[in-house]
């Protein structure tokens, strides 16, 4: 018993021994605090625009709204319903997120309200045509990566935590991230994505950070540069509104029915 | 536009005040919320027409306006919904016509939601039949595949539990099918009547009534239905106007039961679909199944291109006393092919084949978004081997090709 007491005693312990930690440990350890930070936001909504930009650098338009639902034991619940461009108006997303499991996603065409499966292999394909992945507009869930602390970093005044992420969950277009993570407020600044052939393929960037309900912060918008195929994307992310009621409910079948 | 927060909100009166002092206030209100598009369709018969006193345009243009209109108020759990169709077509007379897609006022309540007035609802799950959408009348005269859908009047009742989604329909008033007029291409043999149809009811106020429960098991998405009520399908009775040969077909709508199963599952790169019913009132009870897969390549050769290979197994087994179906054994392959662009390109190719007698029916569809309003589409249908006891033999000389140019607003 005095064994066992003196056990726990000392795995309590470990966190406060910095100088023990292995680098995975300490980039485990900034990523926890990063998720317990943002939780019990329990649901929000925002508007987006997302502009997008080709090699010559035409632009086209697209709009959309975003709810999400936070679910204790689970990764969250998410609804997209797009406005623009118009032939694509009120056609929507929802997507119940299981962290290593596969999602669930289903996709709502208005004109012929029909409810289509999408199928969660598809986590690399593109968001509307963007720069974005599927995957990197779904929910950040803890663990459905493995992280390793890599440095101490000041990234354009901001000092950063720099760690590497390596997706855990199956079809990733990633091998790995690298993702500067503010000191502040434990959100991110930047993330360099790396593609199969653990060559760099996009940079994202987050600025105009407000924060909300006195806790939450939020980026008003991301960047996402594709340095392959020089396409990017800016996604800004407006008329953020936390827990405006939203429940179960207003993410099932029948409320994608409902959406136009 | 959904979910908008509007600052008008209160009483549905307020709201028609607001209306009618035309957009009175500034800011977030949107008193009136329009969108919608318009089409120039251009279709190209390279064939002469199977029958005599068909038209025998080679190109046939046509015309189609659809307005939509929508506003919410109680923060949205208010909502009118208002979509009107249109078409001019210079061939078909039965084509040229109008009708309301939808009329309705929709309430989200706490727990359920109730759509009041004329509306549209699909289930299924299927891509090459649509075996258990029942609640809307099909507008065949739009297209052939069964997509184009007629208003339907309706009580719209759904319950979100936790033991899965209760939907209750009461559709009090029947709406009867489109049917090509008798100049037109992509007719039956005989053309069908469609301005004297006969109704086992007597006529259109007739009491349909239907359930459903769906629910999500993991994977899969399951789907119970019951109708009953004056069947959309009508059986085409031939009319004998003068002498022995008949001169036209009636369609003959009757009252039936019909219970049907739909399932879809997404399995790694397959999705699994199941369409299943079986239906009584029309001759002796029978089922019919549609069941298959679509498998998708995700990002084709490292593009952000995906490939969906489809095959799907028709089984139908009615007798000739029920409503004509080319579905009875047969097996459609396709392929979709989307881009994944800034533009939403996307090509669907298909053939259905009729395992029994060899006709066959080739698909193409394909569209792509031009510029932020425009939208062109291809769509062209070939017919082979179609034998004379099949429906579409009328069809057998109608190949055609259509270029759709819509522009939405």
């Amino acid at each position: 018993m005095r064994k066992l007491l003196c056990m726990v005693s000392v795995l309590a312990c470990l966190p406060l021994l910095s100088h023990a930690q292995t680098d995975e440990e300490k980039g485990h350890a900034i990523q926890l605090e990063t998720e317990r930070r943002d939780a019990g936001f329990d649901n929000s909504m925002y508007d987006a625009v997302m502009v997008l930009r080709n090699a010559q650098g035409e632009e086209s338009v697209r709009e959309f709204t975003f709810r999400t639902l936070e679910v204790a034991g689970d990764g969250d619940k998410e609804l997209g319903v797009f406005h623009r461009p118009a032939d694509v108006r009120g056609t929507a997303i929802l997507t119940f997120s299981h962290g290593l499991k596969p999602d669930d996603q289903w996709l709502y065409l208005p004109e012929l309200k029909r409810v289509k499966r999408i199928s969660s292999v598809n986590k690399s394909g593109p968001f509307m045509g963007s720069e974005f992945a599927f995957e990197d507009i779904a929910s950040w869930e803890l663990e459905k990566y493995t992280y390793r602390y890599l440095r101490d970093e000041v990234l354009d005044g901001h000092d950063c935590f720099v760690i590497q992420n390596t997706p855990a969950y199956e079809y990733s277009g990633y091998t790995r991230q690298v993702e500067w993570i503010d000191k502040a407020i434990y959100q991110p600044r930047r993330i360099d994505f790396y593609d199969r052939k653990n060559t760099l393929l996009k940079t994202l960037t987050f600025s105009d950070y407000n924060q909300y309900l006195d806790h939450y912060w939020r980026a008003g918008r991301l960047d996402m540069v594709n340095h392959q195929n020089r396409k990017s994307t800016t996604l800004f992310r407006k008329n953020y509104r936390f827990r405006v009621g939203l429940s179960d409910r207003d993410f099932s079948e029948s409320s994608l029915r409902n959406v136009q | 536009m959904a979910h908008r927060p509007y600052t008008c909100s209160g009483s549905a009166g307020l709201w028609i005040a607001c209306l009618m002092l035309g957009g009175c206030m500034t800011g977030a209100v949107r008193a009136a919320d329009w969108s919608g598009f318009a089409a120039v369709d251009l279709r190209a018969f390279p064939d002469t027409p199977a029958f005599a006193g068909q038209s025998g345009m080679r190109v046939v243009p046509s015309v189609a306006l659809q307005p939509e209109f929508r506003h919410e108020w109680n923060e949205g759990a208010d909502r009118l919904t208002a979509i009107a169709f249109g078409r001019v077509d210079a061939a078909d007379s039965n084509r040229s016509h109008v009708d309301v897609r939808e009329l309705n006022w929709l309430h989200q309540g706490a727990g359920w939601s109730l759509r009041a007035g004329v509306g549209k609802v699909f289930w299924g799950v299927a891509e090459s039949r649509h075996l258990v959408d029942i609640v809307n009348q099909t507008d065949l005269v739009e297209n052939i595949d069964g997509e184009e859908k007629l208003g339907q009047p309706m009580l719209n009742l759904n319950i979100p539990t936790a033991y899965g989604n209760f939907t209750f329909l009461y559709l009090p008033y029947f709406r009867e099918r489109t049917f090509p007029a008798p100049r037109a291409r992509l007719r039956f043999s005989l053309p069908v009547d469609q301005d004297a149809p006969q109704f086992a009811s007597g006529g259109r106020w007739h009491p349909d009534w239907a359930v459903r429960w769906s629910r999500t098991f993991g994977n899969w998405d399951v789907g119970i239905a019951h109708f009953m009520g004056m069947g959309r399908e009508p059986r085409l009775v031939p009319r004998f106007d003068a002498g022995p040969i008949p001169t036209a077909l009636t369609p003959v709508y009757d009252l039936i039961h019909q219970t049907s199963l739909d399932a879809q599952a997404s399995l790694g790169n397959w999705l699994l679909k199941l369409e299943a019913i079986t239906r009584s009132g029309q001759g002796r009870r029978f089922a019919a199944v549609v069941a298959g897969f679509e498998y998708t390549y995700y990002g084709l050769f490292g593009s952000s291109a995906d490939l969906g290979l489809l095959a799907e197994y028709h089984y139908d087994g009615r007798d000739r006393s029920a409503p004509p179906t080319p579905f009875n054994n047969d097996l459609y392959l396709g392929a979709r092919w989307s881009l994944n662009d800034a533009h939403d390109s996307q090509v669907l190719a298909g053939v259905t084949t009729d395992l029994e007698t060899g006709a066959t029916m080739f698909n193409l569809s394909a569209s792509r978004r031009l510029g932020e309003k425009w939208k062109v589409e291809l769509e062209s249908r070939m017919f082979q081997s179609i034998p004379p006891t099949d429906i579409l033999t009328g069809y057998r000389r109608d190949d055609y090709v259509q270029v759709r140019v819509a522009r939405f607003f």
